[in-house]
């Protein structure tokens, strides 16, 4: 996993055409999803500070909804293409 | 502190065929939770209101893995195993479930949707070939999921029979006539036959996701031969029963309201919708399950829910509240907001929902578009399940 070596800030985006409603995100990291009119959104978007679990809202999204990116250099963190897509 | 209320019996009432219990609505329209004594396990509040179960479902301060054992609050005396997804708190649920995600991601559905397509093609030749009538039961529902599932786990096509075998007697209970001998043999087979396939898998990797999971044995976070194999068995038995049966309850729907059916043969752009209004409609288990216990003093719905004590939500409850589905009992194919809860909500909902909803689409076309005159076979007496967790008819006997 790449997170760990990744230094924040980060930003953090939720493409709610994609987004499924499923909660997944909003469960694990409370503090930054939340559900609204059954789609996730992101409380903050920009600046977010690194934080592990926020990778792991992004790989266990069912919708793969989440894009976790480094601020300011734009490369994705998560999700990564290791499932070949 | 003051005393608990006395607890109402759950399920509320007895119901046949889809009924909805009547319970559901006056539970929501109480004020708090309502305090429930399930046939097995201790009292718990069963949590119904759309708001309620959604904001319990993605709240930390409710734990799974300290509802488990003896007490669980169930319908059947069995008790859950710790080690499987459903059942396991973050951070240990996180680790494992982000493996398994990659197998079930939104891309590698899209890459199975044409295998999906041609093992139903398939079953719809061989059922035509047959002619009517025939049990939709026998020669789709029951066979289709488990095919799907021994291809999306990378096992051999020709081993799908004994996967049904496994996947039947670790789902019945005692009074469908196995013995607790059976089940532990079963899952000792399977288990076994698991094994051997992550081994075969490490020598020549596939698409699928025994790779995924032996592949992630050699990260920098490797999972154990033991999380390997559980995971797999977990993924295998709540993807074939739960779809199997969601098959069977959407086909009875159509059968029984012809209106619905010929909707879809007017408009087959409906069926996307009509499969997600299936879901939200059907009251898909004998009660809510998986109770989870505050592990800290929570506010849940009007009541102030105490460390230690637990709360069960109910997704069948959530998903007619009115206050959320407008005329929430009308089965609308047409519904224009549809946020159900079929697949639960949170850390928990359902991993293989999209696997599920394709394998709906797919069976729903075919029946509509290949078998047009379909209808059930007058008179019969169609067999419910019972027994069991699960609601809905275990044979179908149509003619087209």
């Amino acid at each position: 996993m790449s997170a760990d070596v990744t230094a924040g800030p980060w930003d953090v985006e939720v493409d709610r055409a994609v987004c499924i409603g499923s909660g997944v995100c909003a469960g694990t990291v409370p503090g930054l999803f939340r559900i609204e009119s059954g789609r996730a959104r992101a409380v903050r978007e920009n600046g977010v500070p690194a934080d592990d679990l926020i990778v792991d809202a992004a790989l266990n999204c069912p919708a793969l909804a989440i894009t976790v990116r480094q601020a300011g250099t734009g490369t994705v963190i998560a999700p990564d293409d290791a499932d070949g897509g | 502190m003051t005393a608990l209320p006395e607890p109402l019996n759950y399920p509320f009432n007895k119901v046949e065929r889809l009924e909805f219990d009547p319970g559901y609505a006056e539970a929501r329209a109480r004020d708090g939770l309502t305090r429930v004594q399930l046939p097995f396990g201790e009292p718990t509040w069963l949590v119904t209101r759309y708001e309620d179960v959604k904001s319990m479902l993605s709240d930390t301060r409710f734990s799974r893995q300290q509802a488990l054992g003896e007490d669980e609050a169930r319908v059947l005396a069995y008790t859950h195993r710790p080690d499987t997804l459903l059942n396991l708190d973050p951070p240990v649920h996180t680790r494992l479930r982000r493996v398994v995600s990659r197998a079930f991601s939104q891309r590698r559905m899209e890459r199975l949707r044409p295998r999906i397509q041609a093992i139903a093609d398939d079953l719809f030749d061989e059922l035509r070939d047959k002619g009517g009538p025939a049990d939709l039961f026998e020669s789709l529902f029951r066979g289709m999921p488990t095919m799907v599932i021994c291809e999306l786990l990378g096992a051999d096509f020709a081993d799908r029979h004994a996967f049904h075998q496994w996947g039947v007697t670790l789902a019945s209970t005692a009074s469908a006539g196995t013995t607790p001998e059976d089940i532990a043999r079963a899952d000792a087979e399977l288990r076994a036959y698991l094994g051997e396939l992550a081994a075969r898998k490490r020598e020549e990797p596939g698409e699928d996701l025994m790779t995924v999971l032996v592949e992630s044995q050699d990260g920098e976070d490797p999972l154990t031969e033991k999380d390997v194999i559980g995971l797999a068995w977990s993924v295998l038995l709540a993807g074939i029963g739960t779809t199997t049966n969601m098959m069977a309850n959407s086909a009875y729907l159509l059968l029984t309201l012809p209106e619905h059916f010929r909707q879809l043969k007017e408009r087959p752009d409906l069926v996307e919708p009509a499969v997600e209004e299936m879901l939200r409609h059907t009251p898909f288990t004998v009660s809510a399950m998986f109770p989870r216990r505050a592990v800290v003093d929570v506010e849940l719905g009007g009541t102030l829910v105490r460390a230690g004590e637990t709360v069960l939500a109910s997704l069948m409850a959530a998903n007619r509240d009115e206050s959320v589905f407008e005329d929430p009992d009308r089965l609308d194919f047409t519904r224009a907001n549809n946020p159900h809860l079929a697949f639960s909500h949170g850390i928990h909902h359902c991993l293989g929902s999209q696997l599920a909803r394709t394998q709906l689409q797919v069976m729903i076309h075919g029946l509509v578009e290949r078998f047009p005159g379909l209808r059930l076979v007058p008179d019969q007496e169609i067999p419910w399940r019972s027994g069991v967790t699960l609601r809905g008819p275990a044979g179908l006997v149509v003619d087209w």
